[in-house]
């Protein structure tokens, strides 16, 4: 089967008559295709007329109107075809259309969609020859007229086009969920262009496919496009310009390179060397795209289990989620201590794990496993485009060798005294070699961007950051989660951090023995977790020594389950940290649908927003006052609860993961600063 | 008994604090030595690691011991951390130290008294640095985890504990005293009326808690109001957040203002500095205890203070006292203090009084006291 159309009928009878004449006159009987009509609660004649169809028609119906993407969707759910066609019941193909709609599609396989050519029946004037985009943001159609159109190229690029009649790769639609629901009747079809094209998929136009358009004849159009505009605008907007630039770039050298296969050798030495250095470009880039870039790395500094804190599951997080991404592929080289295989199990079977033995390296690739591997030989196999660095520095950093690398915070700047001078000395020489040698670095915030900027006067171009998410473990809440006997019977505060000295745990447990000073039997207990250590012994002493033995609880490292326990029945998240690079946990809180106390410092404020209930960290009177606030009043607590979910979507690892994937992919091809 | 003194504070340029530490191992050797007890005096102490060894307050006799006056830094703090983690002895082994620089490291098996000189870091948090509060709230973490005895320089500061650990003291049953500062120098009773151009006088390092711009604002009205005005000097180290005050008392000199930085002053010229002014602003908006404002007292000297945390109970009557937010208050004041005859030689008399409230010697009696009690406990 080659095309399936779909066709969403909610009345006009005329129209859909005329439109199934026309494709059984106008489709050539070479072609294999069904056609699905999907009878959107319609509430004239159609459903009859529907019925009496036979043959290859399909109907399905649905008892009321729910709009064009559901319908669509419905449709292309039972589809066989290897493309779709998208088709409005107010469209008549002409001859010849689809073959040659059909031949684009074939000739290009990195097309995704390909619309056509829209005349209006009325006027026979040119409606639609693809997608532009005006400053704001806001999609029109492009107006070309025929002639132009009839005598250039027969196919082009285009941002986007309308589903009005178009093909769209069936796997794909299917597979990403089919057209966007949120939209009613607009804009889904422009919409559904920019996530093809964000999967690597090229959206083309047929120049010589032309059908004809009653222009939205469709009923009840325009109600609802403030909604979609709105919705739209908020995802696509600002970055519609760099799309429409980025395409027309793409479509400019694409008809250079036609130009170039299609002249004869020319005699004059100038003009020949520039045709052969546009082939060779086009060669290189193919070549490029069709072979993924090496990149390497490093994980040495990785601990196991919990000592490095949080930057661990954030490293993870992004590999994982890169590994899923389906453009812009990347062959990842990992290499870590030999400590670290159990928990590196997640990565896709195509990276490559290289572990470090005492004298020689250990390569997993795949199900295969080679042991006594030199690094001489590890390069000389895999040899690196790009060096990726979370901790920082490298040693496989070298001359030329593309490098990004991750700095989490500047806390040995910004709070020096938290940390062991060694400590301070050792960040330092770090930070500086890393600035130094790294062609981009990877901040976690904004607020991470201006520090690094502050103190290091590092150059903002230089500089990119990427928000950190929540591993989806913690998204869902199962309400059958027995309560482990560890945790306090009633809802408690809950403070997830190692016991370093800018955590501020003295200024919670002050705090807190004000608050339970003030509030007595009434008051929350407090659930303390992070790596045991010294500083957590003299903590716990501190707690005792206060009389908050019965109260406060040391739950040390928690092992995933038990952690995701404490989670789901704490009673909120209280975060009185003086320095952070992120802040993971208070997008756990608002996934975990917990209120959030939070420290009013460093990045915590462009994480949270309006969704936590802010303290002075410096300040024990200030927290007293929020803990107490917090832990009586639950229609504020239901408020704040709100205001996180709606934080969530800021923090959409995909997006994130994309980001960092693009920086990675640019330093592998070379394109750095 | 062998008492153990941090006198880690006093190798650094000296403010409040680190005379407080010397002041108070001069004190407690005076006083417990006719009872044949002996001591240790500690140059580095817990994370307070000197930089340059063979400074600091210096005391002679059989029975001081002073093992880590010459010791550098980095085995002094490779030392201290195996203090800490137990693998080493407290060099002298005392039985009791008195921790006076804010630093709480482990000196088990003996007693720990713990000095709190005042809470500003959660009090008035901008008022110290992030870098400060970090230290300070460890150590004091530190301090309660051991279950030291603490000593407050003042009752505003132990109020000031209390607020934030309401109860505690008591339920918990931590002996504690209030061992508060006083002058360093004898008395030095001169009745007679300055000279006509003998200076105000600040005394106090330069950064945002001692208020320096309500002083500067006050000196500017009252210098186009008195008929002859005095010049201000201006007494000590360079602290944080201090360019705004230097670049005030820059640009007000340039414009004719007589308002002098004398810089960081050594023992003796303070104490002539006391002697030869007129009288001293000390509008803090927080204090401790307040030791310039007896130091005052003690060399006749009137004094305006600001009528904050523990300044009111330490002046005790004898100076007066003016809102920190105030500078035409303070301006009205000092103006009244030239005008009025009477008034400067009815406050050096009070504050002569008053300072004869506070000596050393009762401090160290009192600390003495509670070293005793905790070592028979």
């Amino acid at each position: 089967m080659q095309v399936s159309f779909v066709i969403p009928v909610f009345n006009q009878l005329a129209h859909t008559k005329a439109c199934r004449d026309a494709l059984k006159t106008h489709v050539p009987n070479s072609i294999l295709y069904e056609v699905i009509w999907v009878n959107d609660g319609s509430e004239d004649d159609c459903r009859e007329y529907l019925d009496s169809l036979t043959g290859n028609h399909r109907v399905i119906h649905q008892s009321h109107n729910q709009g064009f993407a559901v319908a669509t969707n419905t449709g292309a759910a039972v589809a066989r075809g290897r493309w779709l066609c998208l088709l409005n019941n107010d469209v008549e193909i002409t001859a010849g259309a689809l073959a040659e709609i059909l031949r684009v599609a074939e000739n290009h396989r990195d097309a995704g969609i390909v619309g056509c050519v829209q005349v209006s029946s009325s006027d026979n004037s040119v409606d639609h020859a693809g997608i532009a985009f005006i400053d704001s943001g806001y999609p029109i159609h492009q107006r070309i007229d025929l002639e132009t159109l009839q005598s250039g190229p027969t196919d082009r690029l285009v941002p986007a086009v309308t589903a009005a009649c178009c093909l769209v790769d069936q796997k794909w639609f299917n597979n990403v969920g089919g057209l966007d629901q949120r939209y009613r009747n607009g804009f889904e079809d422009v919409d559904l262009c920019l996530r093809a094209r964000e999967a690597g998929w090229k959206i083309y136009l047929a120049n010589h496919c032309v059908v004809k358009h009653a222009v939205s004849a469709s009923q009840g159009r325009g109600r609802h496009e403030y909604r979609n505009a709105q919705k739209f605008l908020d995802r696509w907007g600002p970055r519609t310009a760099a799309i429409e630039q980025a395409n027309d770039r793409e479509e400019a050298r694409r008809q250079q390179v036609i130009q170039a296969r299609s002249a004869r050798k020319s005699a004059h030495a100038e003009v020949e060397s520039a045709r052969r250095r546009i082939l060779e470009t086009d060669e290189t880039l193919t070549r490029q795209r069709d072979t993924p870039p090496t990149i390497w790395v490093d994980l040495l500094r990785m601990e196991p289990q919990g000592a490095n804190g949080g930057i661990k599951p954030l490293v993870f997080g992004f590999l994982e989620e890169m590994g899923n991404l389906t453009w812009e592929p990347m062959q990842f080289l990992i290499l870590a201590q030999e400590g670290l295989a159990a928990e590196l199990s997640f990565l896709r079977s195509t990276d490559v794990i290289a572990l470090r033995s005492a004298s020689s390296w250990i390569i997993h690739e795949g199900s295969a496993e080679r042991r006594n591997i030199t690094a001489d030989q590890l390069q000389a196999a895999f040899p690196a485009d790009a060096l990726y660095c979370p901790f920082g520095t490298s040693a496989f950093a070298r001359e030329g060798l593309p490098t990004v690398a991750l700095l989490v915070d500047s806390l040995h700047r910004d709070l020096p005294s938290a940390l062991p001078v060694e400590e301070v000395n050792f960040r330092e020489d770090n930070f500086k070699r890393s600035i130094g040698a790294a062609n981009w670095i990877q901040t976690l915030a904004q607020h991470g961007r201006d520090r690094l900027q502050a103190h290091f006067d590092l150059h903002p171009t230089r500089c990119f950051y990427t928000y950190a998410s929540v591993q989806d473990r913690l998204s869902t809440k199962d309400d059958q989660t027995a309560r482990p006997s560890s945790l306090p019977d009633s809802k408690f505060f809950f403070y997830p951090a190692n016991f370093w000295p800018h955590k501020n745990h003295e200024v919670l447990l002050t705090a807190y023995h004000q608050y339970r000073h003030q509030m007595a039997e009434k008051a929350w207990p407090l659930l303390l977790t992070g790596h045991s250590d010294e500083r957590m012994k003299n903590l716990e002493r501190m707690s005792v020594a206060l009389g908050l033995a019965d109260h406060v609880t040391f739950a040390g490292h928690l092992p995933d389950d038990a952690f995701n326990a404490v989670w789901h029945f704490a009673g909120a998240l209280v975060f009185p940290s003086l320095h952070e690079g992120f802040g993971i946990p208070l997008v756990e809180a608002f996934q975990s649908r917990l209120p959030v106390l939070a420290a009013r410092t460093s990045v915590l404020p462009e994480v949270g927003c309006d969704a936590c209930a802010w303290f002075d960290p410096r300040d024990p009177h200030d927290l007293c006052a929020t803990m107490r606030i917090i832990s009586e009043n639950a229609k504020l607590r239901d408020d704040l609860v709100r205001k996180g979910e709606r934080q969530l979507p800021r923090f959409s690892r995909h997006y994130e993961a994309a980001k960092l994937n693009h920086f990675l992919h640019a330093a592998a091809r070379g394109l750095v600063p | 008994m062998k008492i153990g003194l941090d006198v880690a504070q006093t190798s650094a340029q000296r403010a409040g604090c680190a005379w407080y530490a010397d002041a108070m191992a001069r004190a407690m050797v005076d006083a417990a030595r006719p009872a044949g007890d002996s001591f240790v005096l500690y140059h580095q102490f817990g994370d307070w690691i000197n930089g340059e060894p063979g400074h600091g307050t210096y005391l002679t006799g059989r029975d001081i011991e002073m093992p880590l006056q010459a010791i550098l830094p980095v085995p002094a703090r490779a030392l201290w951390r195996e203090i800490e983690n137990g693998t080493a002895a407290l060099p002298g082994d005392p039985d009791v130290v008195i921790a006076s620089s804010f630093h709480a490291p482990r000196v088990t098996p003996a007693k720990l008294i713990y000095v709190i000189h005042d809470l500003v870091f959660w009090t008035h948090p901008h008022f110290a640095t992030d870098a400060t509060r970090v230290v300070c709230q460890r150590e004091l973490g530190q301090a309660i985890a051991q279950g030291s005895a603490l000593a407050f320089v003042s009752e505003a500061t132990k109020a000031d504990f209390e607020s934030f650990l309401p109860g505690w003291l008591e339920s918990s049953g931590t002996p504690h005293v209030i061992a508060s500062g006083a002058s360093r120098w004898p008395k030095y009773a001169e009745t007679k009326p300055r000279e006509p151009d003998a200076p105000w006088l600040m005394v106090g390092s330069i950064e945002p808690r001692k208020n320096h711009a309500c002083a500067l604002d006050a000196y500017e009205i009252y210098h186009a109001e008195s008929p002859a005005p005095r010049p201000l000097h201006i007494v000590g180290g360079r602290g944080w957040h201090s360019d705004e005050i230097h670049g005030r008392i820059a640009s007000m000199s340039a414009a004719g203002l007589p308002v002098l930085y004398r810089g960081y002053v050594d023992e003796r010229a303070l104490r002539t500095a006391y002697q030869n002014a007129f009288a001293l602003l000390q509008p803090s908006w927080h204090e401790g205890f307040g030791l310039p404002v007896l130091e005052a007292f003690s060399q006749s000297l009137p004094v305006i203070a600001s009528d904050c945390a523990s300044l009111p109970e330490v002046s005790g009557g004898a100076a007066v006292l003016c809102p920190p937010n105030s500078p035409a208050a303070w301006a009205e004041n000092m103006l009244r203090l030239e005008r009025d005859i009477e008034l400067p030689q009815r406050l050096v008399c009070d504050g002569l009084r008053r300072a004869s409230d506070y000596s050393w010697e009762k401090t160290a009696k009192t600390v003495l006291e509670l070293a005793r009690k905790l070592c028979v406990t």
